[in-house]
């Protein structure tokens, strides 16, 4: 049955919608003033492009449900971030995936802990977190697996660029997330793992998980070829729908 | 013209006096937003640990480490200091005993009371301060501007049940722990230095039961009661000055400097108030 089939039979919850009221900037006429009013269905893909690396730290924030809109809102299953209790909302931020353009690891803990973390604080058993990393080491590491158990051990000050976003991946994609975010996740991937991180994103958006990628090129083609993908963008500051304009 | 004179004199004398009690106001109002702010995190501190359902394995851990470096790791200092103090103490007792011709029996049970009732407690939280207390001010402020309090969030690991709970708690604990081990200590280089020097010319047992003779049920309360106070405002005290840092990397020195100040005077303050509350006395002034 198609995803299209599915869609029609039953009304689907999306799993994020966005009512976000954008201010105008006072010095010119801007087109993307007005509010922003979308909907991330399960399994689509949205790809954002933004000019600079700091549009990311009023977006991702609010998609997260950490920081509040002054004009808007916005619900994860169809619940309103700031009108659920603190405790619903950790519990529902651990179903999403977020890859990390900044900051990413807890200094003090190992790579290893801090993939753990999130998933240990959830009640979920030791060996069923190691079994899910072991299962997706693998698949999202290639031919660095080695460098990457080994890296596992030590703290994220001692393992270089590109083994450290293999384990953010890890982490994100291991632990069956419902949402992912992910902030230019190709940056220090090496590249020949470029094309399995797209067919892994691929295959999880295929079983209802909902992908926002954030990044500042246009989409790679290795992804317009492969997915089928809505773009949006941040211009002046402003999330606007590129489709639509 | 005089009259005009001393009217603007006058003028400028109120305006002076308005702007010092704004002043004083202002400063008052701050005090009691900060003091608002460390009953919040104390109150919601006590809420998260009466909750099973917080303890979470990666919180059990985080208190371990915490009680670990926090208590275990502070028992040499204190066992440094309290030993000091004992030899401070039995100088003490022989200086009085030649000035005001008492003999030991009579003020070496004063002196032991002051030792457990004041010393201990503060002596440990000088030592969980200086130790603890300013390394979890400066760690928070240094986890908050490098970011890291942004991915415990963005993971659902909530930072108030993983970083603060568990630091304030061992603060309480440690505290506690340690001004036992200072009291016992500074008692016991006390009567071993005494006994030696021939000021103290009980044995062991009768001096032991001696000083227990002279602590009641009120002692172990007060003792108890200033041990967990202290400690969770100090604790409290630190994690909130790491957290509300505002700026960037250099300014974590700054938090250092201000989480010792501030939590040393509060565990003073708390004690005098306690004090005051426990026998109705500030030193030795009847009170009420």
């Amino acid at each position: 049955m198609s995803k299209a089939k599915i869609l029609t039979d039953k009304p689907v919850t999306p799993v994020l919608e966005l009512q976000i009221e954008r201010e105008a900037p006072s010095r010119d006429h801007v087109p993307e003033a007005g509010e922003f009013n979308k909907k991330v269905l399960p399994g689509q893909f949205i790809y954002i492009q933004m000019d600079h690396l700091r549009d990311l730290q009023p977006y991702v924030p609010l998609l997260l449900g950490l920081e509040s809109s002054k004009s808007g809102q916005v619900r994860f299953y169809g619940m309103d971030w700031h009108l659920i209790s603190y405790d619903l909302q950790f519990r529902l931020r651990s179903q999403i995936g977020r890859v990390f353009a900044g900051p990413a690891w807890i200094q003090n803990l190992t790579v290893a802990e801090n993939i753990w973390l999130a998933q240990l604080n959830q009640g979920v058993d030791r060996a069923r977190i190691k079994e899910r990393i072991n299962e997706w080491l693998p698949r999202l590491a290639g031919e660095h697996a080695e460098a990457v158990s080994k890296s596992l051990g030590r703290r994220p000050a001692f393992v270089i660029e590109p083994i450290l976003q293999i384990c953010q991946l890890i982490r994100a994609f291991a632990f069956k997330p419902r949402m992912l975010i992910l902030e230019s996740p190709l940056r220090v991937l090496p590249h020949g793992l470029h094309r399995d991180l797209i067919k892994t994103i691929q295959d999880l958006n295929d079983s209802g998980c909902a992908t926002v990628w954030f990044d500042l090129d246009r989409a790679p083609e290795l992804l317009t070829e492969s997915m089928t993908i809505r773009r949006w963008a941040i211009r002046n500051e402003a999330l606007v729908d590129c489709e639509a304009a | 013209m005089a009259t005009r004179r001393r009217k603007i004199v006058s003028n400028y004398l109120m305006r002076g006096v308005w702007s010092l009690l704004g002043r004083i106001g202002e400063s008052f109002g701050e005090r009691c937003r900060n003091l608002a702010h460390i009953m919040a995190v104390l109150w919601a501190s006590a809420h998260l640990a009466l909750t099973p359902r917080s303890w979470t394995y990666p919180v059990r851990v985080m208190f371990v480490r915490q009680v670990l470096f926090t208590a275990v790791d502070g028992i040499p200092a204190s066992l440094r200091f309290a030993g000091t103090f004992g030899i401070l103490i039995i100088a003490q007792l022989a200086a009085w005993i030649d000035m005001i011709g008492g003999s030991t029996e009579t003020v070496a049970p004063l002196l032991w009371r002051t030792v457990v009732r004041e010393l201990s407690p503060l002596l440990a939280c000088l030592v969980v301060i200086g130790r603890s207390g300013i390394a979890i001010g400066t760690e928070l402020a240094a986890m908050r501007v490098s970011g890291e309090l942004e991915v415990l969030d963005s993971q659902g690991v909530d930072p108030m049940t993983y970083l603060v709970m568990p630091r304030i708690l061992s603060m309480v604990l440690s505290i506690f722990c340690l001004a036992v081990v200072i009291a016992v200590t500074i008692v016991a280089t006390g009567y071993v230095v005494a006994h030696m020097l021939g000021v103290l010319d009980l044995p062991w047992t009768e001096f032991i039961s001696q000083v227990s003779r002279n602590m009641n049920l009120a002692d172990a309360v007060f003792f108890t009661s200033k041990t967990i106070i202290a400690g969770a405002f100090a604790g409290a005290i630190c994690c909130i000055n790491g957290l509300n840092i505002r700026g960037a990397i250099t300014d974590i020195a700054f938090v250092s400097s201000r989480v010792g100040i501030q939590a040393l005077t509060a565990v003073f303050a708390i004690s005098a108030i306690l004090s005051i509350v426990f026998y109705g006395k500030l030193l030795v002034f009847k009170i009420g």
